[in-house]
């Protein structure tokens, strides 16, 4: 093109913004080429990375269970390696051995009593691990309520826990189980004495932007009159809850108890390895970012001062709840696959946490 | 089908036909406290809002412009809902502000519009009459972080500086990049600085880079041909957000030097036109930002956060006011931001914190 018939910059700029506006919204290519982040509040402590000790465990027991269990995932297809992970050092450490010390209240997500039976995470491993001599029980929260009201049951769960002079209390929260949980350790400063460390899987540490959407329209009655299986009816505050504009907001004015341990294993993955019915909320979620796990974006899932543990490439159910094995439609291989890989993902939790939390 | 299965199906329909399926917009509040986007193991940043709101404040009601306006200095620095309140520190004028050299580093194409406006140039004339040093460091507009920066370094390297003169950067949009580049990569150009101040800093880059990357490459060559040098033509590439943040990741930033961040975001009606486009597809990641980022990636990890200035990515520091009509027309910011007191407060603000780090150790 000849400089006299070069088109004025301006004009370019406004064709451009035109083009832009008029386009489809934007959208980040799903990459993995990313490092580990974390979207946090101002003055919020640092995470740190445990991601290489995680992954040598998960390894690990993948690995010494591949051939009787049947499973072929590589432990980097089941483990998301971001980019800045270190990697694995050669030589590396044995497994931990097992602390049945430790004992486990798990808090399970939003809508939990809904579907019993597929609404508690990691079940059919902590029957397992019982049998082991771990102390394993789940903490009965309301699956419609906010996090405040489900704070005073854990509340009263952890209150009532009788604990042995050596025992170290564990709580697991799934979802906004994880929610739930830190609002009983700011409200309730003694009973969460008692706590050593919260371990969250797929946490809605920061909420969600898809409650916020959801609150914005008549979803959140919607919710509340929704009949869903065996829901109690709770004070219906759920949805506030996982608002990403107000669980942000309580964790910049309510710092956290120094005293416990904090933990953050997160998850996302491709599209196409959602589940079906996580499939709409993905795509709400992927112009804001595609590594989401169809409920969560993977940087609001970690813990202020939270150690990492890595991420799962799994959907928000598939990581922790047996909900595709009722409804999915998947390949019953796959379907078993993913059980399987659920429970070494849990004994890895355990193992890591035996490791960590030792005396 | 067992009846449960029957709802979630039926509740999936219909989210689609009550048309929840449009992207997420969140509304546009101040009544959120800061966000920073963090990698993992970088150090997060402080908050210095309130201390530079006392400074700027004094500072904008010393201006005859602005004189009058009671509301003028919280209509200019936005403030979040966890900002603390200012304490009364001393008078921002007993900081020796004016015993370090600045050079002020443009952004992405800036030095392809030159002509039209330069970061800050209004401001530097009216306060190197005052005994300040400032100079701008035209950094090629369509070259990569890693490009500038090489020039960034020869650039120090070829100062004439006292002997006990340092340096402070000022940078722009990508143009911080740039000078986080070149402390990393030249560690003997980074020993004379002592602090780097981002204002409206492209730190973990824009999703528009990413929207952006094909239109830019087909267009540039006809619209920019002429204008300025290719250079290695990586500018876009370096404002990817992937690509940001690994290099933060991989790159922890000398610890010599303090950081600064200033952040922009304003609310859409005060946009510039040309830049409202870019402001509606950022929206849905989240409706703080400036047309071009936004404000949880503008922040330097490690550094002090000092404030929010409540305009757009131009007109933070570009005086398009003062450009051609048609650039000025672009303008919707109801008042001109007063870009001379925001440089001064935060030359100020730096000198302050370099003299409390000074004493400290």
């Amino acid at each position: 093109m000849k400089p006299n018939t070069i088109p004025h910059p301006l004009i370019c700029l406004a064709a451009v913004s035109l083009f832009l506006w008029a386009c489809q919204p934007l959208l980040i290519p799903f990459s993995e080429k990313v490092p580990a982040q974390s979207l946090s509040y101002l003055g919020a402590p640092p995470v740190d990375d445990a991601r290489m000790r995680f992954r040598e465990i998960f390894c690990r027991l993948l690995d010494d269970n591949r051939q009787h269990l049947g499973l072929k995932v590589g432990c980097d297809q089941y483990l998301w390696r971001l980019n800045d992970e270190p990697p694995a050092v050669p030589g590396s450490k044995s497994l931990p051995d097992h602390d049945t010390g430790l004992s486990i209240l798990i808090v399970p997500g939003a809508f939990s009593d809904c579907f019993e039976d597929i609404g508690l995470p990691y079940q059919e491993s902590a029957e397992r691990f019982r049998k082991m001599g771990y102390q394993i029980s789940n903490v009965d929260v309301s699956g419609l309520s906010s996090s405040p009201k489900n704070a005073e049951i854990i509340a009263e769960a952890v209150a009532e826990h009788n604990m042995g002079s050596s025992e170290r209390l564990v709580l697991l929260g799934y979802s906004k189980g994880t929610t739930d949980i830190l609002h009983f350790l700011v409200n309730y400063p003694e009973p969460a004495q008692k706590v050593t460390a919260v371990l969250s899987v797929a946490g809605a540490v920061n909420g969600s932007p898809l409650a916020d959407r959801f609150s914005e329209t008549s979803y959140d009655n919607w919710f509340a009159r929704l009949s869903l299986g065996k829901c109690r009816p709770g004070d219906g505050g759920v949805l506030d809850s996982l608002s990403r504009t107000r669980q942000f907001q309580w964790l910049a004015t309510h710092p956290l108890p120094g005293h416990v341990r904090y933990f953050s294993l997160a998850d996302f993955a491709r599209y196409e390895n959602v589940q079906l019915h996580q499939r709409a909320t993905y795509k709400l979620l992927e112009p804001i970012e595609p590594l989401n796990d169809g409920q969560l974006l993977f940087f609001d899932q970690l813990i202020p001062g939270s150690a990492l543990l890595g991420y799962v490439n799994a959907d928000h159910w598939t990581v922790a709840v047996p909900v595709e094995e009722k409804f999915s439609d998947r390949d019953p291989a796959l379907r078993a696959e993913n059980r399987k890989l659920r429970g070494l993902l849990f004994e890895a939790m355990i193992l890591f946490l035996s490791e960590s939390l030792e005396h | 089908m067992p009846p449960a299965r029957i709802i979630l199906n039926l509740a999936i329909i219909g989210a689609f036909l009550l048309g929840c399926i449009s992207p997420v917009k969140l509304e546009f509040t101040t009544d959120f406290p800061a966000p920073v986007r963090y990698v993992v193991g970088t150090p997060p940043a402080n908050d210095g809002r309130a201390r530079f709101r006392e400074i700027f404040c004094r500072l904008l009601a010393e201006e005859p412009d602005y004189q009058g306006s009671a509301e003028a200095c919280e209509n200019f620095l936005l403030r979040l809902n966890d900002e603390s309140l200012p304490n009364g520190g001393p008078d921002p004028l007993a900081a020796k502000s004016t015993r370090y050299r600045v050079l002020v580093v443009p952004g992405f194409l800036n030095e392809c519009f030159a002509g039209i406006a330069l970061p800050f140039e209004d401001a530097m004339v009216s306060l190197n009459e005052r005994g300040y040093r400032i100079q701008a460091l035209v950094v090629s507009g369509r070259s990569s972080s890693d490009a500038n920066a090489v020039y960034i370094a020869e650039t120090i390297g070829n100062l004439n500086l006292d002997e006990d003169e340092k340096l402070v950067l000022v940078g722009h949009s990508k143009g911080a990049v740039d000078i986080l580049h070149c402390l990393v990569r030249f560690p003997q150009a980074a020993s004379r600085v002592v602090a780097v101040v981002s204002v409206a800093g492209a730190i973990n880059g824009s999703p528009l880079a990413v929207k952006f990357a094909d239109i830019y490459s087909s267009l540039t060559r006809s619209m920019l041909s002429g204008r300025c040098n290719t250079g290695d033509d990586g500018a876009m590439n370096s404002l990817q957000p992937a690509v940001r943040m690994s290099w933060l990741a991989a790159n922890p930033l000398p610890d010599s030097v303090s950081y600064f961040s200033v952040v922009a975001f304003t609310r859409r009606e005060h946009i510039n036109l040309l830049l409202k486009s870019g402001y509606d597809f950022l929206w849905t990641y989240g409706p703080r930002n400036d047309g071009l980022l936004h404000i949880a990636d503008q922040v330097i990890p490690g550094g002090t956060l000092l404030g929010y200035a409540n305009t757009d990515h131009w007109s933070v520091v570009l005086p398009l006011e003062d450009a051609n009509s048609f650039i000025a027309g672009t303008v919707q910011a109801p008042q001109v931001f007063p870009r001379k007191v925001l440089l001064h407060a935060v030359l100020v603000s730096v000198a302050e914190a370099l003299q409390k780090k000074q004493e400290q150790n």
